[in-house]
């Protein structure tokens, strides 16, 4: 991966009256590099990309994109940079063809036709070209806003939730798309999702917001070793009060969530430990699921600090 | 100022405008209802008072001109308040369009549905009444030019206040020009309004250009000081108009007004 910078932000902060949106936060994102944005509703994600965008003005802090500051060169900026958010909408009563050749026009695409027929097909879209875009379904229209946001061949993309309301074959290939562009070119990515899975898949490093604070930076996998236990969970054939008993004696937080089924918490290292004891107990094993922890895992600690 | 940006205003609202039932209702039926209305009216005033032309010709005259002028600032405000409808601001303002694009954008646009709307209005005027608005011959144009600064400046305001204050006023597009509609003297002499409010009218263009129209009909003279006053102050109110555009539209970034529009 190229050490040359896209995104540089620096002290970033945006007050909202008394309300702080984005405090002091401060990241980059390298050439070719995907980085998802996490962090639960009201962490700042938004808000953050919508100053990446010049959208909103920040209070404090510096935001600099393909090395030049946002709120002086705005349009050189915007001509590389693609966004498309589940959120948005088009003009609902214009075509999807005719909503894509007025967004080339905003791109400098002096003939867009062409390479909105080439995305159209790409996205199995083509046949929809000349429906109106209020009458889409919202799978659909958000594939026809990510056209938009590809449509001038962006070096950088802002990305916030290009999955949301599509089904899961759509989706799959949306995603197959963003690795096919990230293989044939170099395209720096931004990326909120609440599909843990696929930010899992697609960034090459997550950044947590937490009340506007960056509260982790690190690679899908570093994250989750930061979380210890895996969840073990047990089918089992015994008395219900001798697995009570068990957990009781060796101090195990125990969910039965059926009679024959117990899940419980434990150090990845103790598994091993907690199923011996069992099994030493008299008690019969029938199935064994053993659960490491996901980046679901690490979104949840993270998320309910807040609460705490 | 970059063109492609522009044209990609003009096409987004053109394609609108082959769409909407609404907009082609706006831009061609509520002017045709005026004219035919209007034309009845004023026929039934010269059958009481036998002053056929030049009742006429300061009615129908009047009536089409204010068209220009009502057509000219929605046109500007409407255009942003049907990207906030659609929830296409962001994707708008996301894109290199910057916002004076927005605005000159939308001012081309308004000249060509002002000449689509103007070219039904004339022809049923002449068709139904006999009226040619190019009786008024080469004065017609600055008076027309001045009209639609006028509207312009309000439409820029309109659209600034909207992105500031969000679509809470946004009846504002609708309302706003008809606060001067009274005072601009379209079917009356400005010496029918009381004095105090004869001075306020002074200070609207639209007020010299409808007094220098009738000077045109009534003695044949051009009105040149109507005109002189109509263009300066058109030239003050569009300056502060976008200086005052700029201003809203920074605050909307500040506040994160302009990220939450639709609401």
């Amino acid at each position: 991966m190229s050490q040359k910078y896209i995104i540089e932000v620096s002290k970033l902060s945006k007050k909202f009256g008394k309300f702080t949106a984005v405090n002091n936060i401060s990241f980059s994102i390298r050439e070719g590099e995907t980085v998802g944005l996490l962090g639960p509703n009201g962490a700042g994600k938004t808000t953050t990309i919508n100053m990446l965008l010049g959208i909103i003005k920040p209070t404090s802090g510096s935001i600099r994109i393909f090395s030049k500051d946002i709120q002086t060169h705005r349009g050189e900026i915007l001509e590389k940079t693609g966004f498309s958010s589940a959120y948005t909408s088009m003009q609902s009563r214009l075509s999807v063809r005719e909503n894509l050749i007025v967004f080339g026009h905003y791109y400098g695409l002096k003939n867009p036709e062409g390479k909105i027929i080439k995305l159209l097909t790409e996205f199995s879209m083509d046949k929809l070209k000349n429906k109106l875009y209020g009458a889409l379904s919202s799978g659909q229209k958000t594939r026809v806003n990510l056209i938009r946001g590809l449509m001038h061949n962006p070096k950088l993309l802002l990305l916030d939730e290009p999955t949301a309301s599509l089904d899961p074959d759509i989706a799959e290939r949306v995603r197959e798309f963003l690795f096919t562009i990230r293989r044939k070119r170099i395209i720096s990515m931004l990326y909120t999702s609440h599909n843990m899975e696929e930010v899992a898949q697609m960034c090459d490093r997550i950044i947590f917001l937490h009340e506007g604070k960056i509260v982790a930076d690190d690679t899908p996998l570093e994250l989750t070793k930061t979380i210890e236990d895996s969840l073990l969970t047990i089918h089992f054939d015994a008395p219900l009060k001798d697995i009570k008993k068990f957990a009781e004696y060796k101090g195990l937080s125990v969910k039965i969530p059926q009679p024959n089924i117990m899940t419980t918490k434990v150090s990845t290292e103790k598994v091993g430990e907690v199923l011996t004891s069992l099994a030493a107990a008299g008690v019969k094993l029938v199935d064994v699921d053993i659960a490491k922890p996901n980046l679901e895992d690490v979104f949840l600690k993270f998320a309910r600090k807040k609460k705490k | 100022m970059n063109r492609l940006h522009i044209k990609g205003v003009i096409l987004e609202h053109l394609y609108h405008l082959r769409h909407s039932i609404e907009d082609l209702t706006d831009t061609f039926f509520w002017p045709t209802m005026d004219v035919i209305i209007w034309g009845f009216m004023t026929t039934y005033f010269v059958g009481l008072s036998g002053t056929l032309p030049t009742v006429i010709t300061f009615l129908l005259g009047g009536l089409i001109l204010w068209n220009v002028v009502w057509r000219a600032q929605q046109d500007v405000s409407i255009a942003l308040l049907r990207g906030a409808w659609n929830r296409n601001i962001i994707n708008l303002f996301s894109s290199p369009l910057t916002p004076w694009e927005f605005i000159i954008g939308t001012i081309i646009l308004g000249f060509i549905k002002i000449f689509l709307t103007l070219g039904v209005v004339v022809t049923l005027a002449w068709f139904l009444w006999s009226y040619n608005i190019f009786d008024l011959g080469f004065a017609l144009i600055p008076f027309f030019v001045n009209l639609i600064l006028f509207a312009w400046s309000i439409g820029i305001i309109v659209t600034g206040l909207i992105v500031r204050f969000g679509m809470r006023i946004q009846s504002l597009a609708w309302s706003l020009i008809l606060i001067f509609h009274p005072l601009s003297c379209v079917f009356y002499p400005l010496d029918t309004l009381p004095s105090f409010l004869q001075k306020v009218a002074w200070y609207l263009p639209t007020a010299h250009v409808f007094e220098g129209m009738r000077q045109v009909l009534a003695e044949g003279s051009f009105p040149y000081s109507h005109l002189i006053w109509a263009g300066g102050l058109n030239i003050i109110y569009l300056s502060c108009a976008s200086i005052l555009f700029y201003f809203l539209f920074e605050k909307a970034r500040e506040s994160g007004a302009l990220a939450r529009l639709p609401e």
